[in-house]
């Protein structure tokens, strides 16, 4: 019945305010024509009948209160009323809107990526199910996930595994299109796809025949790949492309969207991988891989229904040790190496969710840490704004309760005053969070992890809502619980600006700054490490000059280059037109370059003495490299002399690492080096260390060979230009194309331009969380320079009156920046202590910086306390200038 | 100062609204008819803004004391009015009764003299 009457009531809604403006207006003329028969004249009749009836909107008002009508009425003319009231002050509505809108924002695209990188199950059926296999191994610079395809062959046999897969990567020249075109996959052993659950959307997948040596030549198709380069031909299964001039039949396409290994899912778990998987061969494990035992490869599993990564690992542990035992009895010199291996020796089995963001995790959960904090100095500074404004009101509120409203009509009010506020951010974070997201998928999808799946979604929206909306609520009751109190002490016969009334605002206040202040300073420390961290890793020297290196990769064809002379003729060849070109100053061919993450580790000691027992001093890095690729790069020789094109294939360069490790009190010169199972090397120079993997990890051992001896890997130029590097491309590209067409260039770029991909996350954590710390320090600013804005005017006939009596300007600032001291030095005293446990937090990101970094702590305090002056001083000295005269009249 | 304006407006509300009842009692009326027969009644003692009038009407109709239908005015112009409900004409009795007591008891009061305490 209650609800029947309420709905009759909202449907008649629009009836009762004609109803009511006729039933006046009807009062009013009756009156008139009274009046005009009383003998008035007409329009002193009517002026006074109006008159007579006094404020129509008042009494409106009044009916509307009496009738009560439906609730809709009163939350959209309180809206009208807090719009109209926001209007009037527009720097107050702009400043917070736009601030709260930042602070959402922010948490909304840091949440939604955490969400898609860490917290969603990857887009396959049972996916929890998908697991990568990696283990421990203290062999210096090795990646925990390379195993050996004897380690996976013992492992499919455990039985924890529905179906597991032995993954590398490879790389094709297709000749299908008249122009020759690089495409980049992955060989995978023939149960790949049954671990992501997938099947091809035509033709097959591999079956274990495809894995046997000689019947290998099929090939799987990305469905990006057979769209781009086939026009989505569904004749193509069946058929045969060549790819380096092999025949390959295409036998299947698998669906859109699926790529892997993409290189930004995977650049934690392997040491190079394409940015998007073209196609798929088959692995073939031939028993002289298995017995070479190379740590090269990746593996992939599903495991059964009901194990756990945990128990897997524990069965597939034995498997791996036994393995390195029979390798311990093929090389009984390595015995004490391998015993010390195994005693720290661990296999691990991780969901492919967690593997693919291993290397982003930290960062990201650092960076939500940061929003959050962010938005909670947004929150303080808000409350802080509209405590303010509040305060200013207060006469308007006196007067108003004073008049017969509410204390809960003015509770409502202000609830719906923050809630149009509120909402009205939320919009404005809402589209903030939008277009955020889609700028940094696109920006980012090639180098974070799963980003090509982030997306703006509903729910995240809601959450954000919600989010808002609470803090509506809350801060409306809190600022109304203040005002409450402070209208009870007002009272319209004082002044309207006693101090006293003020004392539980001013309280307030006190804390939402040094809150401020505190949550400013942990952001500053915070922004601070990373940045003498930034600054530490770029003051790094990476062991050669970048500067105006260009460098290009050319995989050669095995058709011009079959034989090894052959193709160490064919690099000499390009290597000598390369140099001949104009701005040119030298060129040179090498295996793998420098930061571009991937490496090769060889096993090496000093020949005739027992083998050294530290990883350290047994993994060394090797190049295979031409002769000039010394001064290519600027890498300084310290000692002996460097190769020549015509020094027999046993002749190495090593660097200063090496030889400090393996002849500490003597000249290597001249000593031999032994590789493995290879015949001995003998050191003919030392060169300076290079970075090879990071700039963040310290040089290992080196040792460079001519490419006589091992041309086959020699795939990338580099070219040292005397002038800007990326104008050499074109040339360059011609030159290669008409010695032999078949070649097409990739990867051409700049050394500079590794070295900034090289830094990129680290880059971008900094200039984030310096961003954020930045916005913290100018909004606890511009809260202090309100709050110290709001005591200068409210003082202004104090200050008159003292200046009056004879005080000096500075006397005034001192007084009023004075309060501002002590709010800062409590924000600074708590935001200092929380530093330090933050500090400890952050360990993992710095780089040459300790935590409890004296130094940085003082920079963020003086810092913070500078602006605080500042924001305390502009005012005070404004007060200080006051006309005694002026300020007596003010009131 | 003005703490005083509202206590005698609240004294004057329950005055009003017996008032009112008062006046709708004599038969169905608009407004602008209430206004002048209290006017009547009182002899114009009751020098109230007209607009106040309304309010009561609407808090008397909510209360259930009042009902109201639109009608034609004497001169044909659409108005509202107002007629009082069983329940108006019981407040009606109640109040004019108690009204009554006090009243009388005011004016004994007022009227005593010393010898009487």
């Amino acid at each position: 019945m209650f609800r029947f009457l309420k709905w009759r009531s909202a449907w008649r809604r629009k009836n009762f305010e004609g109803d009511m403006a006729d039933e006046f207006a009807f009062h009013v003329q009756a009156r008139t024509e009274d009046l005009i028969r009383r003998g008035v004249s007409p329009d002193e009749a009517q002026r006074r009948a109006r008159v007579e009836f006094g404020a129509r909107p008042r009494y409106q008002a009044e009916c509307r209160e009496s009738h009560r009508v439906h609730w809709v009425d009163e939350i959209t003319r309180n809206g009208r009323y807090a719009l109209r009231n926001l209007m009037k002050a527009p720097l107050f509505s702009l400043t917070g809107i736009l601030s709260l809108a930042v602070g959402l924002a922010a948490v909304g695209i840091m949440f939604t990526v955490v969400d898609t990188v860490l917290l969603r199950a990857l887009p396959f059926a049972h996916s929890e199910r998908i697991v990568t296999i990696s283990q421990r191994v203290p062999l210096f610079g090795s990646s925990p996930t390379v195993v050996t395809p004897g380690e996976f062959q013992a492992w499919q046999r455990s039985g924890v595994f529905e179906c597991s897969a032995l993954v590398d990567t490879a790389s094709y020249t297709l000749e299908e299109q008249g122009r020759p075109e690089r495409i980049y996959g992955a060989s995978v052993t023939p149960d790949f796809f049954s671990v992501f659950g997938l099947h091809p959307i035509a033709g097959r997948a591999f079956a274990a025949e495809d894995a046997v040596q000689g019947r290998s030549n099929v090939i799987v198709l990305s469905y990006e790949l057979w769209a781009r380069d086939f026009g989505s031909d569904a004749s193509i299964i069946g058929r045969t492309i060549h790819l380096s001039g092999v025949p390959m039949t295409v036998i299947g396409v698998m669906p859109a969207g699926f790529e892997f290994p993409r290189l930004a899912d995977v650049s934690q778990i392997m040491s190079w991988a394409p940015e998007g998987t073209e196609f798929w061969t088959p692995f073939v494990i031939t028993p002289k891989i298995v017995e070479e035992g190379n740590f090269n490869f990746y593996a992939l599993g599903r495991l059964r229904p009901g194990v756990t990564p945990e128990r897997a690992a524990a069965q597939l542990l034995p498997a791996a040790v036994h393995l390195f035992r029979e390798q311990e009895l093929k090389y009984p010199e390595y015995k004490k190496f391998i015993e010390e291996v195994l005693g720290a020796f661990a296999v691990y089995v991780t969901p492919l969710r967690e593997t693919m963001a291993w290397g982003v995790r930290d960062a990201l959960w650092m960076l939500l840490a940061a929003v959050m904090l962010l938005l909670v100095l947004v929150l303080f500074n808000l409350g802080n704004l509209l405590l303010t404004r509040n305060t200013q009101r207060l006469r308007e509120y006196t007067v108003r309760q004073a008049l017969g409203a509410s204390r809960w009509q003015l509770f409502r009010e202000s609830i719906v005053e923050q809630t149009v506020l509120v909402g009205l951010s939320s919009l404005v974070a809402g589209a903030l969070t939008a277009s955020g997201i889609r700028i940094l998928g696109a920006s980012l999808a090639n180098s974070v992890p799963r980003f090509y799946e982030l997306r703006f979604s509903g729910t995240e929206f809601a959450v954000l809502m919600a989010l808002a909306f609470l803090t509506a609520v809350i801060f409306g009751a809190l600022s109304q619980l203040v005002i409450s109190q402070a209208v009870l002490t007002f009272g319209l016969n004082s002044q309207g600006r006693t101090l006293t009334s003020d004392r539980q605002t001013n309280r307030l206040r006190f804390l939402l700054i040094a809150g401020e202040i505190a949550v400013s300073a942990v952001l500053l420390v915070g922004a601070g490490l990373l940045i003498r961290s930034f600054q530490n890793v770029m003051r790094e020297q990476p062991g050669f000059n970048p500067h105006n290196v260009l460098t290009l990769s050319v995989p050669f064809n095995s058709r011009t280059t079959d034989k090894p002379e052959k193709r160490v003729q064919h690099i000499r060849e390009l290597i000598a037109r390369i140099e001949a070109l104009p701005g040119v100053e030298s060129a040179s061919i090498v295996n793998r370059l420098p930061l571009a993450g991937d490496t090769e580790i060889h096993n090496v000691h000093a020949a005739g003495r027992p083998v050294a027992q530290r990883p350290e001093n047994i993994s060394a890095e090797k190049r295979v490299i031409d002769v000039a690729y010394f001064r290519t790069m600027q890498i300084p020789l310290v000692e002996g002399r460097l190769l020549r094109a015509d020094d027999p294939n046993q002749l190495v360069v090593i660097n200063q690492q090496m030889a400090k490790r393996l002849w500490p009190s003597e000249s290597p010169i001249d000593k031999r080096l032994t590789d493995g199972d290879n015949p001995p090397l003998t050191v003919i120079g030392v060169v300076g260390d290079v970075h090879y993997g990071s700039l963040e990890k310290p040089p290992m051992m080196q040792f460079y060979g001519l490419i006589n001896a091992d041309p086959n890997w020699a795939d990338t130029f580099v070219v040292r230009s005397r002038q800007s590097p990326e104008s050499l491309i074109p040339a360059i590209q011609k030159t290669i194309s008409r010695l032999d067409a078949s070649e097409p260039v990739t990867h051409a770029q700049t050394m500079e331009h590794l070295l900034d991909v090289m830094t990129l996350q680290r880059k971008f954590e900094t200039a984030l969380l310096s961003s954020f710390a930045a916005v913290a320090l100018f909004l606890s600013a511009m809260g202090l320079f309100g709050v110290a804005s709001l005591s200068a005017t409210r003082r202004t006939r104090e200050f008159g009156i003292r200046l009056a009596v004879g005080a000096s300007g500075s006397e005034i600032v001192r007084l009023e920046v004075r309060r501002t001291v002590a709010m800062v030095v409590v924000g600074l005293g708590l935001g200092l202590i929380a530093s330090t446990v933050v500090a400890q937090m952050m360990a993992g990101f710095l780089f040459r910086v300790k935590p409890q970094s004296g130094g940085i702590f003082a920079e963020a305090a003086l810092v913070l306390i500078a602006s605080a002056l500042l924001a305390a001083w502009l005012p005070a000295r404004r007060a200080a200038r006051t006309d005694p005269a002026a300020a007596l009249r003010v009131e | 100062m003005y703490r005083k304006e509202k206590n005698s407006a609240e004294l004057l509300q329950g005055t009003l609204d017996l008032l009112v009842l008062k006046a709708v009692s004599l038969g169905k009326v608009h407004g602008y008819g209430i206004l002048l027969r209290i006017e009547q009644i009182s002899r114009g003692s009751l020098d109230i803004e007209q607009g106040a009038l309304y309010p009561a009407l609407y808090r008397l109709e909510r209360q259930g004391l009042l009902k109201t239908e639109w009608g034609t005015s004497e001169n044909n112009r659409r108005a509202k009015y107002y007629m009082l409900t069983s329940r108006g004409r019981v407040q009606l009795k109640d109040e004019e009764r108690s009204w009554g007591r006090l009243v009388e008891a005011i004016g004994a009061a007022l009227s005593a003299r010393p010898s009487e305490v």
